[in-house]
């Protein structure tokens, strides 16, 4: 789920950022780079919960 | 197959039929104790114990060892030392050893139209620097002193969910996960550690339309954090519900009962149903409960449960009523008497969950004999 934010990057976002990547490594790494963007957003919010 | 192997199957199927609209062969039963009372029934120091984990294991094993469940009896939520270097003022360790919440106020009520706009920016650029001091630094020390307290929140909950696992195999527990998730209703989120319960209590009067819109903004977040990676239609996403209660039924439907609902169904929708923990006295909002997505699990503290199961217990599934106080208070009879009751009361027709009202914060709160009687009279004697 995308959230509007300076500080949440979805893959596609980081991707766009960095046209050094090529389309291999961009599907090799596309889940390890989410997966830690969805880390941090979930410790964020835990911080107010 | 193994014994332990064929137990957990036994005891998920308990769920899968509660779930799925069948009658159980027993009504199954989900109570857990926090992590601060296994310390504190192990005999160990409380706050020794939450910064040097190794002997959690041994704790929680303790615990498995001497109460009936179907579930894993002990959960750890949080432990002190992200917060510490966080330099948190919402969660500040007691001289006891418990992590208390304060009243706090993160959210200033002019900041309401920057919350509004983009929540998440508001949240790391205003929010957490007011609540964790050691973020209301220069970039640097800001970005180490993250980088650290980051590290210890998944070292600290990889930790004990590993423990959980390995408790898992060993007691053949039911591997449902009923807090498979956690966000909180987008009241509630705007309320808790934002404007604080007085400051949302004055707000809801004087800038009801801020609140409004601020539930609103903060639905996507909650709605994030709540589905997590896997969902399953027999896990569900833990929600705490905390300020219905305090509203007038007006207010509760005009700010509170939109974003909230629609939470529950956003969830839903993504393959995940919401299990809610409803604080206080929830009997006014029944048929607003009952409008929730089919098998939302209900966990109620106070009312009447022949009023809850007649308005709702057809569609969703009951958890709760038995009052924690009474297995302090009671005599060991009065305490079988109460568990009695309330299965006879909400088990007809399967979609009940044997629960207490809350989980018992320490030791003393409760007469540990009743606790684990009740345990006991319910697994041997809540049968179909």
């Amino acid at each position: 789920m995308k959230i509007n934010s300076d500080y949440y990057k979805t893959f596609e976002e980081f991707l766009a950022a960095h046209p050094e990547i090529d389309a291999k490594q961009a599907m090799a790494m596309a889940p390890k780079i989410q997966g830690y963007e969805d880390q941090m957003f979930g410790f964020i919010m835990f911080l107010l919960f | 197959m193994s014994d332990t192997l064929q137990l957990t199957q036994e005891r998920n199927q308990l769920f899968y039929d509660v779930i799925e609209g069948k009658i159980p062969k027993r009504v199954p039963i989900a109570v857990t104790v926090p992590t601060e009372f296994a310390i504190q029934y192990a005999g160990e120091d409380l706050t020794e114990t939450q910064w040097n984990n190794v002997k959690l294991e041994e704790i929680f094993d303790k615990i498995c060892q001497d109460f009936v469940t179907d579930t894993i009896p002990v959960k750890a939520l949080r432990f002190p030392s992200w917060y510490k270097i966080l330099g948190s003022k919402n969660w500040v360790m007691s001289s006891g050893g418990f992590l208390q919440h304060p009243e706090v106020e993160g959210m200033a009520i002019e900041e309401y139209d920057d919350f509004i706009a983009n929540p998440y920016n508001c949240i790391l650029e205003k929010i957490l620097p007011r609540l964790y001091v050691n973020l209301d630094k220069d970039a640097t020390t800001k970005a180490m002193t993250l980088a650290k307290a980051f590290k210890a929140f998944f070292d600290e909950v990889g930790h004990a969910r590993m423990v959980s696992a390995k408790l898992i195999q060993k007691y053949g527990y039911a591997t449902v996960n009923l807090t498979a998730g956690f966000c909180e209703a987008p009241f509630d989120f705007v309320a808790d550690q934002l404007r604080g319960f007085k400051g949302i209590s004055t707000d809801v009067r004087r800038v009801p339309d801020k609140v409004e819109a601020a539930s609103e903004a903060a639905l996507p977040l909650m709605l994030k954090a709540g589905i997590p990676p896997v969902p399953s239609k027999y896990g569900s996403t833990f929600i705490p519900l905390h300020m219905a209660p305090y509203l007038r039924t007006k207010d509760f439907e005009k700010l509170y009962w939109p974003t909230f609902k629609k939470l529950v169904e956003g969830l839903a929708e993504a393959g995940m149903p919401s299990f809610l923990f409803a604080e206080q006295d929830w009997m006014r909002y029944l048929d607003h409960l009952e409008e929730l997505p089919e098998n939302t699990r209900i966990m109620f503290e106070y009312g009447d449960p022949k009023l809850a199961k007649e308005k709702i217990g057809k569609k969703h599934i009951i958890l709760g009523f038995y009052p924690i106080s009474l297995i302090k208070t009671g005599t060991k009879q009065q305490c079988l008497d109460k568990a009695k009751e309330l299965i006879d009361i909400l088990a007809p027709g399967g979609k009940y969950i044997f629960s207490f009202d809350k989980s018992p914060v320490t030791v003393d709160s409760i007469n540990v004999e009743n606790y684990q009687a009740v345990l006991e009279y319910v697994a041997l004697n809540a049968n179909y």
